[in-house]
């Protein structure tokens, strides 16, 4: 166990995933051992699946995604790291982009949770976790 | 109907409390208490309702293949907004 919990970013298939699998993803969100952050684009593709896709009702979405572990940053606070972002990760998937913002915004955070190779691109500016490594901290 | 709860506290955390009362954030060590369970009910509630979501999402679940499919499906969306974000 690191000294202090860890402040990772999550993006939305690790997140995801965590909901609808019980595997690795789901152990290490549940763990309470970090803080998770993400943006309120991660919640909004979430939300839309699980109403347009799975079934749910809206307020039970909205009930799930209140509940979950995960601190939410809304669009206003990296609005101003978007364009920097996108030099960054526009080029991979710009869907990516608003999470490469918040990694840009937010001071003193410990990197981004992902397992998509479009985040091999920042790796030299984050560290990248993958599932496995943040089960071992 | 109220009822009385006698509690064994580490002596740390009994003089953090005080110290709390002290600096006049609670009224008693009693509000403190009172406060932190119906914290830990509200927090047990919210674990309750998202564990029974997830367990019905899950049992939803078809395969990896199907999932990738749905994020990919969501990711467009996002795309569009950042473009328009972008944009302005």
């Amino acid at each position: 166990m690191a000294s202090r919990p860890l402040v990772v970013l999550v993006d939305t298939t690790v997140l995801y995933s965590a909901i609808v699998y019980r595997g690795l993803e789901n152990r290490v969100l549940f763990s309470g051992n970090h803080i998770f952050v993400t943006t309120d684009f991660v919640i909004s593709e979430i939300q839309r699946i699980i109403v347009t896709k799975r079934g749910l009702g809206r307020r039970e979405a909205r009930r799930m995604v209140r509940s979950m572990p995960v601190v939410v940053a809304s669009s206003d606070l990296i609005k101003t790291k978007l364009e920097e972002a996108d030099e960054l990760m526009g080029k991979r998937d710009r869907s990516d982009v608003p999470l490469v913002a918040l990694a840009l915004t937010i001071p003193g955070h410990d990197g981004i949770w992902s397992t998509d190779k479009d985040f091999e691109v920042v790796k030299g500016r984050f560290k990248v976790w993958k599932t496995r490594e943040l089960l071992k901290v | 109907m109220a009822s009385k709860l006698l509690l064994n506290l580490p002596g740390k955390d009994s003089e953090r409390i005080e110290m709390l009362v002290e600096a006049g954030e609670y009224a008693s060590k009693s509000e403190f208490i009172r406060f932190a369970i119906k914290q830990a009910l509200y927090s047990e509630e919210r674990i309750g309702e998202l564990k029974a979501i997830t367990s019905k999402l899950q049992k939803q679940t078809k395969s990896r293949k199907h999932v990738r499919e749905e994020i990919e499906w969501a990711k467009a969306g996002t795309r569009k907004a950042v473009a328009g974000m972008l944009k302005q």
